[in-house]
């Protein structure tokens, strides 16, 4: 009886601290987590999570998963569904189901887990623990809530540490105060006030700097039995050239095979081309990541042998081929995902990906090579690079550097096409697309790929149906660096054409047709704004057409000519008759999208800049018969 | 063994064609030609990523060295890489049952890979140690491996053996995939004492297919005992990869391969085993199993028969789902009593406690077995119980209407069922007579979806209107489902707005999640007309049904598959501005396509001076049309898409 009126005034006490919440799909009414570190290589985090469930779209929020691998494993687990009128069903361990999570050829990493089905709504606690292995250079990550329209009412963090042990940290959300009990160092986070759920739209901010976070780790640690320090970049840096020993044996063919691609070579870049065309012939991405293996790259050898390996192991295969031709290159780790590091903490759980740099001394540059895909254009630093933190590693030690982001200016598509329309509104249209930074990037090892491929990416989301697509030329300068040098920027030039049963509607003695079916409409939410306006870089499209009409028709109607210029970008379109050739028609449209971080109440703003730009796309000309 | 060929058959209904493999190989693994090494591309399909060169998949119905009855498959495959993305084929990854009782192992894996430089040929072998055995899950074990040495242009071998107790389940064997396939084969070796049911299935033929008959002996109880083997062999040379077709609800009925059902086992003073023959014995075998006492359950809910007995129905419906959450599983066998207790069941658990509460009212429910359109169709000779993936009801009113139900789904109704359940041909087993038959549940109702629009037009070409659409039966399932699936009713707006290219106010969807056969909205709109001068210009279908999109490829393989048959009513009223006039109207149009038992009709009318009046039907009949039939559809399809362009076109007075 006693425990069934705490549940109730614990219940009463969420749902009051939740008032406001009703239109969550589901509210974490309380999360408590305490990791206690029992010696310098383990740990053991304590759980106790409660979630009310109103709705099928809160399930994911209440979702048990655990994943575990070399460093991590499920210790216990118990928990308990209340369901309405308070019946209860008590969870153990037998409801667990497990998955392999193995993405690669093979690696130790799987999900435990539990997704309860009952009518809602429902609660859900669960009561377990997670047994740290092997090593802890970061604590468990704290992130009581991280999906959309999921409100958090409490939510506690606790890491009772040896005393003096000196910790990184970053968090957001979340008070934190430190005090020593009984010999120990208890670290605690506390969530100050609930949360309101988070409105997914589109043009906001990254996500993951919206939720509460705990993101840290000791100054000192121990990994896969290597010691290591991560005060600052240089020591982490140290550690992470500790633990790749043995892996640059490259074998004595490939040293031969090294010294035949390269000779003759003029030049540096000559030979990392060279070098980087073997890497693209010779290998591909497979993935090994058992143990510390997960940091560590396969050596050289066995990607030499196997002709495979992730991007730790061809990135480091690369640098030893570039060292036997008297290249030097920097191994570094990045996260492609979120531009920045963490400013209070320095750690590798932060990264994501591995890369090479290559500094090229005579062109006074630097190239960032992605060896997981060796069709990158060298001297591109692409869109999950370009701007972003890195670590790079010199072979002792290493440094934190930003690798260099391009102006939105260089941005750009353009469109060319000439559209001939006949008198029953088919057209037949030949297309140039010139697409430039990272709008290229479509077109890397375009040539290669399948034609529904090629037609999937050059014609999507048109408001016309294109039929017979052929490609009539590619053209681009992916292998041009040395003619820019650091002014390089990846452009790419398709020709193709098309035709159009329905491009025009012919209806009695009048043929109407839209200004640019070959736009892609802006898109604005119907619904009120909830978080700021956001977009990160600009961009620019420009469409240049000329139209050819149908003998016998003459133009009827031309939409107005369309200027805005404001906070969101500028748009400017206009119709002309051919001054020469009254049969035919020039169509210019150009919208450029402007940076912007702007307050929500601006929004309605930008559904009528939005409004214009598809109403200009979509505005009719008509042409009537002579 | 020993094994001494005795005849050669072929099958009745083999197709047999004198084609031959556009690329000629040795079969041998390890006979990789230097030809093959060469090859930059596959004629018949120069956009193939790689092609298998050889896939052979060799099917053993056996006893092995301790009398255990076994199933055993070696694999072969010979790729060649021709682009970037066919690097992929040479990562494998096989997924095996982990039950102790099945026994299944895999093993023999050999992988080589073959390469030209400089004019020679490289072999580089898969090493052992590249061999990664792990759990997948409780239930399963995996293996991976990946070839190495892996180009552009290189040949793969791969080979490896899977053997396994389920010895009946040989199931369906394909030869077309997703690359194209320069020469296939399965061959299918099994004792005489082994009857199995075959059926080949594909859009492409068969080159070869035969019948090697041989002999062997085995020793039981210190007797020797001779009998004869059988081998059938199934060739198939150029045959393309598939591709994604859409309104094809299963695209493997097209894909190549053959099916096995194994139909009984009879060895001599050892085994007999019958497996369903007829579908009465599938019925018998449910029957004396108990899986019609699941309908009649004694379940402690209480629930009391109304007067009206489809409100009954519906009482009986909410009241389960009220105790009982779905928890979005099918299932085909239910366990009334159990889900019931825990609170949360399949669609057949659920089903099982809503037929056993109406049997106890008075009513007769009983179970209707279904295999689904996305699984493909029914076939007669697969007698068996694991044809079917799902279950729904038919229950028999005390005043004898009939009605079907999936029981579970919010957007279904009675009659009104999920559109992968519209099959000719369900298998009712009746609780009454125990005794099965075969109901028809493609056209139970008429599906109907009606569309009214009354608008007005200023002399600025600023259009106002109010809009009512009326779903009946299938047709409402759709709406009601994205409207239930959308974040908010903001959401759903929204994807009308985009839709139909108008400002939408005053939204209403009343009883959206209503169980009925019925779903409606209404709300008012604005848009712009084209101005330009003394011309206003109107576009009248502010909705449109069908799209150029729906069939953009000019060749088809499949049967195209329509959800339901359906009737589509458009009808639109424009009060124009009295400074105005028509100058000119689009043209009716009627357009008929027997094939869909479909037809489409617009007509255009002026209602005095003041109003524009749109009338618009589609109705199309029947659910599938033949690829034969395709090319004459997509010219329909076309010409309807052709009318929602039309313009109304006003001229100033």
């Amino acid at each position: 009886m006693r425990t069934f009126i705490l549940t109730l005034i614990l219940m009463v006490m969420a749902m009051v601290s939740v008032a406001g919440q009703e239109s969550a799909d589901a509210i974490i009414l309380s999360h408590v987590e305490e990791f206690k570190m029992n010696s310098r290589t383990s740990g053991t985090d304590k759980v106790h999570v409660s979630i009310l469930v109103n709705n099928k779209d809160g399930l994911d929020a209440a979702t048990f998963v655990v994943y575990t691998d070399y460093f991590r494993s499920l210790g216990s687990f118990g928990g308990e569904v209340v369901l309405q009128g308070g019946k209860k069903v008590k969870l153990s361990k037998k409801d667990l189901s497990f998955v392999s999570l193995s993405t690669g050829l093979a690696d130790d990493c799987y999900a435990v887990g539990y997704v309860p089905s009952y009518n809602y709504p429902f609660t859900v606690t669960y009561d377990y623990t997670v047994d740290y292995k092997n090593g802890v250079d970061i604590f468990p990550v704290f992130d009581p809530v991280n999906v959309a329209n999921v409100g958090l009412a409490s939510a506690k963090y606790s890491l009772i540490l040896p005393e003096g042990m000196k910790i990184a940290r970053h968090d957001q959300y979340l008070e934190y105060s430190v005090e020593t009990v009984k010999g120990k160092d208890v670290h605690t986070w506390i969530l100050s006030q609930p949360m309101k759920p988070l409105v997914r739209e589109h043009l906001m901010k990254l996500e993951s700097d919206t939720y509460p976070l705990v993101f840290a780790g000791p100054l000192e640690f121990t990994l896969g039995g290597i010691e290591g320090r991560q005060s600052n970049w240089e020591e982490l840096a140290s550690w992470l050239c500790a633990i790749q020993t043995k892996v640059d044996d490259l074998p004595a063919s490939e040293v031969d095979k090294v010294r035949e691609l390269t000779e003759g070579a003029d030049s540096d870049y000559e030979i990392v081309s060279r070098l980087y065309s073997y890497l693209r012939e010779k290998t591909r991405y497979v993935s090994i990541s058992l143990g510390i293996g997960g940091l560590r790259p396969l050596p050289a050898s066995h990607v030499a042998k196997n002709g495979f390996g992730d991007c730790k192991g061809l990135s480091n295969y690369l640098k030893c081929l570039l060292k036997v031709a008297g290249v030097d290159s920097y191994y570094y780790v990045i996260n492609t995902d979120q531009k920045k590091f963490f400013k209070d903490i320095c750690s590798v759980s932060q990264m994501n990906h591995v890369m090479l740099a290559v500094p090229l001394k005579e062109n006074k540059d630097t190239l960032f090579v992605e060896c997981t895909n060796p069709s990158y254009p060298l001297g591109y630093r692409h869109s999950d690079c370009a701007g972003h933190d890195i670590l790079m590693l010199d072979g002792k030690s290493g440094r934190k550097v930003t690798v260099g982001g391009y102006p939105d200016s260089l941005s750009r598509k353009i469109r060319e096409a000439k559209i001939v329309i006949s008198a029953d509104g088919s057209a037949k249209i030949d297309i140039k697309d010139r697409r430039m930074l990272d709008y290229s990037e479509t077109f890397i090892d375009f040539g290669k790929r399948k034609p529904d491929s090629q037609v999937k990416t050059l014609v999507r989301d048109w408001n016309v149906q294109p039929e017979d697509v052929r490609i009539v030329g590619v053209k681009d300068n992916f292998k041009d660096y040395l003619k820019y040098g650091r002014e390089y920027v990846p452009e790419a030039e398709v020709d193709f054409s098309m035709t159009s049963r329905k491009y025009a509607n012919a209806s009695g003695d009048r043929i109407f047709f839209p200004m640019n079916p070959l736009a892609v409409n802006l898109y604005y939410q119907r619904s009120a704004r909830v978080n700021r306006v956001y977009l990160d870089s600009g961009y620019t499209l420009a469409y240049d057409y000329t139209v050819v009409l149908p003998e016998g028709y003459k133009v009827e109607n031309l939409p107005e000519d369309v200027t805005v210029d404001d906070v969101w970008g500028t748009f400017v379109s206009s119709a002309r008759v051919d001054e020469s050739d009254s049969s035919v028609l020039h169509v210019s449209q150009s919208f450029t999208a402007k940076p912007f971080d702007e307050d929500k109440s601006m929004y309605p703003s930008y559904r009528e800049f939005a409004k214009k730009v598809n109403k200009a796309y979509s505005a009719k000309v008509v042409l009537s018969r002579q | 063994m020993k094994k001494t060929l005795i005849t050669l058959l072929l099958f009745g209904s083999a197709v047999f064609t004198l084609t031959a493999q556009s690329i000629k190989i040795n079969y041998k693994p390890g006979s990789v030609s230097m030809e093959e090494l060469e090859m930059d591309s596959y004629p018949l399909d120069t956009s193939a990523a790689a092609v298998l060169l050889c896939k052979d998949t060799d099917v053993k119905v056996s006893f092995d060295s301790q009398l255990e009855l076994r199933r055993t498959v070696t694999v072969y495959r010979r790729y060649k890489v021709l682009k970037e993305e066919g690097k992929d084929c040479a990562d494998v990854e096989l997924i095996y049952s982990a039950d102790h009782s099945d026994d299944e192992r895999i093993y023999g894996i050999k992988v080589v890979t073959y390469n030209l430089d400089k004019g020679k040929k490289v072999v580089s072998k898969m090493p052992s140690n590249l061999i990664y055995r792990d759990s997948y899950t409780a239930d399963y074990n995996q293996v991976k491996f990946s070839a190495p040495d892996v180009r552009v242009g290189s040949v793969i071998e791969v080979q490896y053996t899977f053997t396994t107790r389920r010895y009946w389940d040989v199931g369906l064997l394909f030869i077309q995939g997703n690359y194209p396939v320069n020469h296939g084969s399965i061959s299918v070796e099994y004792s005489e004492y082994f009857y199995f049911n075959k059926l080949t299935r594909g859009h492409h033929s068969f080159t070869e297919v035969k019948r090697d008959t041989s002999a062997d002996t085995y020793t039981f109880r210190g007797a020797t005992v001779r009998f004869d083997l059988f081998e059938d062999v199934f060739v198939a040379d150029d045959v393309p990869a598939m591709k994604d077709e859409p309104y094809c609800f299963y695209p493997d009925q097209s894909r190549l391969g053959v099916e096995y059902e194994l139909r009984s086992v009879q060895i001599p003073g050892w085994i007999y085993k019958n497996f369903s023959t007829e579908w009465s014995d599938v019925d018998n075998q449910l029957v004396e199993g108990g899986y019609l006492k699941e309908f009649t359950a004694k379940i402690p809910l209480k629930v009391e028969a109304l007067d009206d007995e489809v409100e009954t129905i519906k009482n009986v419906r909410a009241s389960v789902l009220d105790a009982v959450k779905w928890d979005g599983e099918i299932g085909r066998w239910p366990s009334s009593t159990k889900a019931f207790k825990e609170k949360n069941g399949s669609a057949a658990d659920i089903c099982g406690i809503i037929a056993s509460k109406l049997n106890e009212l008075g009513y007769t429910s009983s179970p209707v077995l279904i295999k689904s359109r996305t699984r493909g169709v029914l076939a007669s000779f697969h007698v068996s119980w694991d044809s079917f993936d799902a279950m729904i009801l038919q229950i028999v009113t005390p005043s004898g209407k009939v009605y079907y139900t999936d029981g579970v789904r919010g957007s279904s109704y009675l009659n009104v069922l999920p559109v992968e359940y519209l099959i000719p041909n369900g298998r009712l087993l009746s609780v009454v007579s125990k005794r099965g038959s075969w109901v028809d549940l493609t056209k139970l109702v008429k599906n109907v979806d009606t569309f009214n629009v009354i608008a007005k037009l200023d002399a600025s070409g600023t259009i106002e209107g109010e809009c009512n659409r009326l779903f009946n039966n299938e047709s409402s399932i759709y709406e009601k489902r994205k409207y239930a699936g959308g974040k908010d009713e903001e959401e759903f707006i929204e994807g009308l707005e985009n839709a139909m290219k108008v400002d939408i106010s005053e939204f209403e969807f009343p009883e959206h999640d209503a169980w009925s056969p019925r779903a409606s909205y209404r709300f008012k709109f604005s848009t712009e007309a084209e101005v330009a001068g003394d011309y206003i210009y109107v576009k009248p279908f502010i909705n449109k049904y069908h799209s150029e999109r729906d069939f953009q490829d000019p060749d088809r393989r499949n049967v195209v598959e329509f959800p339901f048959p359906e009737t589509v009513k458009y009808s639109y009223t424009l009060f124009i501005p009295s400074e105005y006039a028509v100058d000119q109207l689009p043209k009716p149009q009627a357009f008929v396509f027997d094939p869909l038992g479909s037809k489409v009709v617009v007509k255009y009318s002026m209602a005095g001076d003041s109003a524009v009046s749109v009338s618009f039907m589609f109705i199309a009949n029947e659910m599938t049309v033949t690829a034969a039939d395709y090319e004459v559809l997509r010219m329909y399809w076309s010409e309807i898409c052709n009318i929602y362009n039309a313009s109304i076109v006003l001229k100033k007075k």
